[in-house]
């Protein structure tokens, strides 16, 4: 994986870290069993599975470690994501955005950030967004979630070409633009400014604003 | 400046009294003497909590007339009956029943010099600041410039706290029962950005935060037992213009308590000139790429303190925070600032080529390079409810950062 999105990968999954760690003990088990699938539980977890993307089959089924999103919202009490590795993990790498919400069945929402498919008559040419049922191209089952979902259509077309923009529309997502994602980005990069300015610009290149 | 220093023994007091140096007005009470005048000043403060004594008879005036007492935690050598006396016992009163504005602790903490949770120095004194006896010879608390010594950013200038604690004093007498949202001038995006903690310490009744009065944080305070609270609120009630006083000094303590913990300490709703510099450097204009200009925003007492005089009129101007006397220097309110539009655009427009790779150092008050500092600052995690809980420490050497385990 690059340097450059590694960097912003960890730099984020320990604002997330911090985030989740000021939330209660019941509330993060409680969350982990809804969810059914494991959360990181130190900042160096966060951090080593932001920075490794998941493989399945290069792992022998390891775990796969949930990263906390350093965010909650009116209906939304927390929200995960996870790097998945592709055929070439530097092109290829996409991303599993986990929400769990303040209430109600089912619970859980998964979405999954990915680049254009390269296989030939795909109709998914194109850096897409899509609902999911499961992580990890169904191969790890997720709890609490619609299983009728329509996971294949729409995928929505997202502004990434590479994983760094596309990363930047899954967490402008959950963070809005331009107000939070601002801040979220600056306090990942505290004490970098000019890093976060230069990722701040990017967001705008692709958001076109 | 006067300055009173009680310890329970003579030598501690004239050593204190040696490192605060030339600064005139000082004055000792100690050993027998200061254990004759609490004991009769402690018999006061009963007779007018338990009613026995007119309010307006003050019997014993020893700690009044001082802008500053500073008072030796380690008070065990004075036989006035009961536990063992330490400066924390006795802070409540002598903040209450005396009018000398700004109270020091001394010695609490002996094995710390910079506390890593809070940047607000020891949270569990009931002083205004909790010191070590050698920190007293530090120049950052007399007012003057610190050059990159140890001076943490939590430290005030000492004569410049107990002035502002008379204004704030004054303040609450004539706002006492008014929210306290309304007459700070809270803007009302802060609700969103005030830390949990911070909401957690306004006294709300019905009418949410937004209504809570300074009498509220009155009637919250833990500076003397609950009961002694409602007696001397009744006492207030009474139209007792001592009662009334002492009711407006406790609250004064709650409430820069408050603002400086919670509301400025964590950065998210008010923000003071190093932060804003460190978040906005193009704020400084052509001078944005030296350094030295970084550092030089906290020096000046004028607007626009060092920053561009066209930006600081069109978009700080608006932003700041006008009662002067709660905080230690210019604050700005960071929700409008993160609200204004076309700030945001000035800061993308902005040429950051030459803006160095600077980080605040909150022990020495001063930006720090990352580049070309001998020993690079330190990341550390602060005990901080809010979005900037990651600082940095020049961690200088021959200084006791405390805990270390918060030191990434």
């Amino acid at each position: 994986m690059g340097d450059s999105i590694s960097d912003l990968l960890r730099k984020y999954a320990r604002l997330g870290w911090e985030h989740w760690n000021s939330r209660s003990n019941d509330f993060k088990n409680q969350a982990e069993k809804q969810i059914g699938v494991k959360i990181a539980d130190s900042q160096w977890n966060a951090e080593s599975a932001a920075t490794n993307p998941f493989k399945l089959a290069a792992t022998g089924g390891k775990q796969m470690q949930l990263i906390p999103m350093p965010c909650k919202h009116k209906n939304i009490s927390a929200a995960f994501f996870v790097p998945l590795a592709g055929r070439n993990d530097q092109s290829d790498l996409s991303f599993d955005l986990v929400v769990l919400l303040k209430q109600g069945s089912p619970c859980t929402f998964a979405f999954r950030f990915e680049p254009a498919s390269q296989d030939s008559g795909t109709t998914h040419g194109y850096d897409h967004m899509q609902l999911s049922n499961s992580l990890c191209q169904r191969q790890v089952t997720l709890c609490g979630v619609l299983s009728h979902l329509p996971s294949k259509y729409p995928a929505l077309p997202i502004p990434g070409k590479e994983p760094v923009t596309r990363f930047l529309a899954m967490i402008v997502s959950m963070h809005g633009y331009p107000r939070d994602i601002n801040e979220i980005l600056n306090r990942a990069f505290n004490g970098e400014l000019k890093k976060s300015k230069r990722y701040l610009e990017l967001t705008r290149k692709i958001l076109m604003v | 400046m006067k300055i009173l220093i009680c310890d329970d023994k003579e030598d501690n007091a004239q050593k204190t009294e040696q490192e605060i140096g030339t600064l005139g007005g000082v004055k000792l009470l100690a050993d027998k003497e200061l254990e004759e005048t609490l004991t009769s000043f402690l018999s006061y403060v009963s007779t007018v909590l338990d009613g026995r004594a007119s309010t307006g008879n003050k019997s014993v005036d020893s700690f009044d007339g001082f802008d500053v007492l500073i008072v030796d935690n380690n008070l065990t050598e004075l036989k006035l009956g009961g536990a063992r006396l330490t400066a924390e016992a006795i802070i409540g009163y002598l903040r209450a029943f005396t009018d000398t504005p700004y109270i020091i602790s001394l010695n609490k903490n002996p094995h710390v010099d910079f506390d890593l949770r809070y940047l607000f120095g020891d949270y569990q004194s009931l002083a205004d600041l909790a010191l070590n006896t050698a920190h007293l010879s530090n120049r950052r608390l007399w007012g003057r410039k610190s050059v990159g010594d140890f001076a943490p950013w939590y430290w005030p200038s000492v004569a410049d706290a107990a002035d502002r604690r008379r204004e704030q004093i004054e303040f609450i007498a004539e706002n006492f029962d008014r929210p306290v949202w309304e007459v700070l001038g809270f803007p009302p995006e802060a609700a969103n950005y005030l830390s949990a903690r911070a909401k957690s310490r306004i006294p709300s009744k019905d009418g949410g935060m937004w209504e809570a009065s300074f009498e509220g944080f009155f009637e919250s305070s833990r500076v003397l037992p609950p009961a002694e609270i409602n007696t001397l609120k009744e006492l207030a009630e009474e139209q007792s213009d001592f009662a009334r006083k002492a009711v407006c000094q406790v609250s004064a303590y709650e409430i820069d308590r408050w603002i400086r913990r919670d509301v400025l300490g964590a950065q998210d709703v008010l923000i003071d000139l190093p932060h804003l510099v460190a978040q906005m450097p193009f704020l400084l204009g052509g001078k944005a790429n030296n350094l030295d200009h970084w550092n030089e925003v906290s020096e000046y007492e004028e607007p626009a303190f060092g920053l561009d005089e066209q930006l600081f009129e069109k978009h700080l101007v608006p932003a700041k925070f006008s009662h002067n006397m709660w905080v230690p220097g210019p604050c700005f309110w960071w929700p409008i600032l993160k609200s204004d539009a076309a700030l945001t655009e000035v800061f993308f427009a902005a040429e950051d080529d030459g803006w160095p790779v600077a980080v605040f150092c909150e022990d020495v008050s001063r930006f720090v390079s990352v580049s070309e500092a001998e020993v690079p600052p330190k990341e550390f995690e602060a005990e901080i409810d809010g979005s900037w809980i990651r600082r940095y420490v020049a961690c200088l050497h021959g200084y006791s950062y405390s805990p270390r385990s918060r030191i990434l």
